[in-house]
C-alpha cells in the first residue's frame, strides 16, 4: 500500500509541467512574446483608490525584454512615458530635462506598481522554491508556483501564482512581502486572441489587482488590441526619450 | 544676632585643616553641579533653536482636522486647501504675538540625475522665511558656528523660476551633485544625456536634477529642480534623504494647491498657551506646540534624556556635598562638646548654641560657594575656549562642546546647597545640646 502511495505520488509529480515552462508560457500571454519582432496593445488603467477614480490610458510596445509606455490619456498626462530597458525602468514627461530612474515597485496609479504596467518576464526575474502543486481556483485546474525573484529590482519579492492546467495562463496570483504576508492580490480574464507566427493564442484582456487589506481599493488593466507590430530598437534606448 | 555672625566667622579659624578640606568639596562639588547645568541649559537651547527655526517647525503648526496624524496616507483630504490658508492668514495677521509665519507642505519621492535615483524626504519653504529664519537673532544667540547652508546659498538667493532645492550633504554626494548651481554660472549646458557608465563623473557636469513623486491624485509627476546648495540635517537618518526646496516646487510636483500646515513664530514665545487657544477659538483647526512630543519628537526625547543626566549628576554631587558637611560638622561638634558645655554654662540656649554652628557652616558654604562660582567660571570659559568637538548620538558632524551658564538655576543651586549645608549642621549639632552641662563639660561625651 505505502509502495502505491508513493508511486502515485511520484507519478502526480511526473505530470506536473516544469515551473520554468508554465512560467514561460504564462508570460507569452501577458505580453512577453520574446520571439516576436514586437508587439503592441493599449491598456486602460481604471483605479479607484479611498472612493476616488482615476483612468490613464497607456500605448504600450514590447520588444524583447524592453517595453515603452506611454500616456495617452488624460490630457495633462499625455506623453509620460515609462521605458523599460530589461529590468532598469525610466521615467519621462515632455519638459523634463533628464528621464528619471524608477523602480519597478514604486507605486504607478492605484495598486499597480511600474512594473506591472508593460509585459510580464516572471520566467526571467523569478523562480519556483518546489514544484508546481495541483489546484482548483474558481472551478478551474491549475498548478500552483510559489515563486521568489531572483534579483531585488523586481516588482515583487514573493508571488503565489496559479495557472491554468489547459491552456497555461495565469488565473490568479498573491504578491507577498518578503515575510510572506500577502499584500495584494490579482485575477486575470483572457478574452483576447494574438496571432502568433500564423498561430492564434490567448491574450490578457484584464488584471484586477486589489489591495489585500482593503478589498474597496482596486485597480484593473483592460488591454485592447493586442498585435503583432514591428519596432525599431532605437524607440527603447534611454537617450530617445528626450529627443 | 551681628555678634554671632562675627563670632561664627572667627570661629572658621579654629580648625583651618578641617574646615578647607570641606570647602574644597563644597567648592568643588559647586563648580562640578554649575559646569553640569550650562552644558544642559546650552544643549537644551541649541537644540530648541534647531527645532523651532532651523528645521522650521516653528512655536506653533496648524493643520487640518486629523492631518498631523493621517496626512502621510491621504494628504489630498488631510491638507489644508486654498480656503483654509486665507483664513489662517488672516487670523495670524490679526494676532499682535505672531512675528512670522509659513505654509509647508512635506513629501517624499525620488531624486535622480539622469542615471541613479535616490529616495527623498522634502519639505517646502517659503524661501523669505527661510531667509530670515537663518538670520534670527535666536539662531546667532545659540548656533553661532552652525550653518544650514554648507555650500551654495540659500533658497531665498534665487528666482523662483530656477526650481532651487538644497540636497542634504549625503544626499548631493551619492548623486554626485558636489558643485551647487553658482559654480556653474556663465557655463554652458552640456549637450545630451549623462554617459551612465560613469554616473557620478557625469552627474557632476551640472546641478540640474529630477524630482519624481506621486502625485496627490495618485499618478507619477516629475519636475525639474536645480541644486543651489547643501545643507547639515543634523541627524544621521536623514542626512542621505534630505531635501528642501520652495513650497511652489514641492506644489507643482504634486500637483496641488494646498499645504501641510502653518507654521507659526511668535514674538513672546512664553505667550504660546494664550496665542495657541486664541488661534484654535478663531480657527477650529488643531494647533500644534513646538514642543509636543509627536511634533518635535527629537527635541523632546533628547532634552529629557539631557535633563535626567544632568539631574543624575547635580543629586550625586549634593550627595557628597552634604556627607562632607555632615561629618566635617560632627567631628567639630565632637571636638567641641566642652565649648558647647561652656556655652550652656554660661546661659546659651540650645537654639543660640544649635544657630552659631549652622552660622558657622554658613559661613563657610557661603565662601567655599564663591570659591566654586570662580572655578566653575574658569572652567566654563576654558572649555568654550578649547573648542572640543563631541559627538552626541544621533548628530552628524559633531557638536561644539560649548557650556552657557543659567544664572538662575546657578543661584538655586548655590542656595539649595546652603539649605543642605544648614540641615546637616543642624542635625549634627542637636543631639549634642540636649546634653547636661555637667556631661559636655566633663569631657565624658563620646
Amino acid at each position: 500500500m505505502i509502495l502505491l502511495l508513493a508511486l502515485l505520488s511520484s507519478l502526480a509529480h511526473a505530470a506536473a509541467p516544469s515551473a520554468a515552462d508554465l512560467l514561460s508560457a504564462s508570460d507569452r500571454a501577458r505580453g512577453a512574446a520574446r520571439a516576436t519582432k514586437g508587439l503592441s496593445w493599449t491598456s486602460e488603467v481604471t483605479s479607484v483608490e479611498n472612493g476616488d477614480t482615476s483612468n490613464v490610458t497607456y500605448e504600450v510596445k514590447v520588444l524583447g525584454n524592453d517595453a515603452l509606455a506611454e500616456v495617452k490619456s488624460p490630457p495633462r498626462q499625455k506623453g509620460e512615458l515609462v521605458l523599460f530597458n530589461d529590468r532598469t525602468l525610466w521615467f519621462f514627461k515632455p519638459g523634463l530635462k533628464k528621464p528619471v530612474n524608477i523602480s519597478p515597485r514604486q507605486k504607478l496609479i492605484g495598486q499597480a506598481a511600474n512594473g506591472d504596467i508593460a509585459s510580464t518576464q516572471y520566467a526571467r526575474d523569478y523562480e519556483a522554491t518546489g514544484p508546481a502543486t495541483a489546484d482548483i481556483v474558481e472551478n478551474t485546474k491549475t498548478w500552483r508556483l510559489d515563486l521568489k525573484a531572483k534579483a531585488k529590482n523586481v516588482t515583487y519579492d514573493r508571488i503565489r501564482y496559479w495557472i491554468s492546467q489547459d491552456n497555461k495562463v495565469a488565473v490568479r496570483a498573491e504578491f507577498l512581502t518578503l515575510a510572506g504576508e500577502k499584500f495584494k492580490v490579482a485575477e486575470f480574464q483572457y478574452g483576447n486572441d494574438i496571432v502568433l507566427a500564423g498561430k492564434k493564442l490567448p491574450f490578457v484582456s484584464e488584471m484586477k489587482i486589489s489591495d489585500a487589506n482593503n478589498a474597496q481599493n482596486v485597480t484593473t488593466l483592460r488591454y485592447k488590441n493586442p498585435r503583432e507590430e514591428a519596432h525599431r530598437a532605437g524607440l527603447f534606448n534611454v537617450s530617445s526619450l528626450t529627443k | 544676632m551681628t555678634h554671632s555672625w562675627r563670632l561664627a566667622a572667627r570661629n572658621l579659624g579654629r580648625n583651618r585643616r578641617r574646615n578647607l578640606a570641606t570647602g574644597c568639596a563644597i567648592a568643588f562639588g559647586f563648580a562640578g553641579i554649575l559646569l553640569l547645568a550650562a552644558y544642559g541649559y546650552r544643549a537644551k537651547n541649541y537644540i530648541r533653536v534647531y527645532t523651532v527655526y532651523v528645521v522650521h517647525t516653528g512655536h506653533l503648526a496648524v493643520f487640518a482636522p486629523g492631518g498631523f496624524e493621517n496626512f502621510a496616507y491621504r494628504p489630498a483630504k488631510y491638507s489644508l486647501s486654498p480656503q483654509d490658508q486665507a483664513r489662517i492668514a488672516a487670523a495670524l495677521a490679526a494676532e499682535p504675538d505672531v512675528e512670522r509665519f509659513e505654509p509647508q507642505i512635506r513629501g517624499q519621492g525620488l531624486v535622480g540625475n539622469g542615471c541613479v535615483s535616490f529616495p527623498f524626504v522634502a519639505r517646502g519653504y517659503v524661501p523669505e522665511v527661510d531667509r530670515a529664519l537663518r538670520e534670527h537673532a535666536q539662531v546667532k544667540q545659540w548656533m553661532p558656528q552652525f550653518r544650514s547652508v554648507t555650500a551654495g546659498r540659500g533658497l531665498g538667493e534665487f528666482p523662483v523660476d530656477l526650481g532651487a532645492v538644497l540636497l542634504s550633504r549625503g544626499l548631493a554626494l551619492a548623486l554626485g551633485k558636489t558643485k551647487v548651481h553658482d559654480e556653474f554660472a556663465g557655463a554652458p549646458a552640456p549637450a545630451g544625456l549623462p554617459d551612465c557608465a560613469r554616473p557620478k563623473i557625469q552627474a557632476a557636469r551640472d546641478a540640474n536634477v529630477q524630482l519624481l513623486a506621486g502625485a496627490w491624485s495618485g499618478h507619477i509627476s516629475a519636475t525639474d529642480g536645480e541644486v543651489v546648495g547643501q545643507f547639515a540635517t543634523g541627524v544621521q537618518e536623514t542626512e542621505t534623504s534630505g531635501l528642501v526646496t520652495s513650497v511652489d516646487r514641492l506644489q507643482k510636483l504634486f500637483e496641488t494647491d494646498r499645504v501641510t500646515e502653518v507654521a507659526v513664530w511668535l514674538k513672546h514665545p512664553e505667550k504660546i498657551a494664550g496665542v495657541r487657544a486664541r488661534l484654535e477659538s478663531a480657527l477650529q483647526l488643531p494647533v500644534m506646540r513646538w514642543d509636543d512630543e509627536r511634533l518635535s519628537p527629537f527635541y523632546v526625547g533628547t532634552v529629557d534624556f539631557l535633563s535626567t543626566i544632568v539631574m543624575a549628576g547635580a543629586l550625586v554631587l549634593s550627595a557628597i556635598i552634604a556627607l562632607s558637611v555632615l561629618n566635617s560638622a560632627t567631628m567639630t561638634i565632637l571636638e567641641r562638646s566642652q565649648e558647647i558645655g561652656m556655652y550652656r554654662a554660661m546661659g546659651f540656649r540650645r537654639s543660640h548654641i544649635r544657630r552659631l554652628y549652622v552660622q558657622e557652616s554658613l559661613w563657610l558654604s557661603l565662601l567655599s560657594l564663591l570659591a566654586g562660582a570662580g572655578l566653575g567660571a574658569v572652567a566654563i570659559r576654558a572649555i568654550n575656549g578649547a573648542g572640543i568637538v563631541y559627538h552626541p548620538p544621533g548628530v552628524s558632524g559633531g557638536l561644539k562642546l560649548m557650556l552657557v551658564l543659567p544664572f538662575a538655576q546657578a543661584l538655586l543651586a548655590a542656595l539649595l546647597i546652603l539649605a543642605l549645608v544648614s540641615i546637616a549642621t543642624y542635625f549634627a549639632v542637636s543631639n549634642r545640646v540636649r546634653a547636661t552641662p555637667a556631661d559636655l563639660l566633663g569631657g565624658t561625651l563620646r
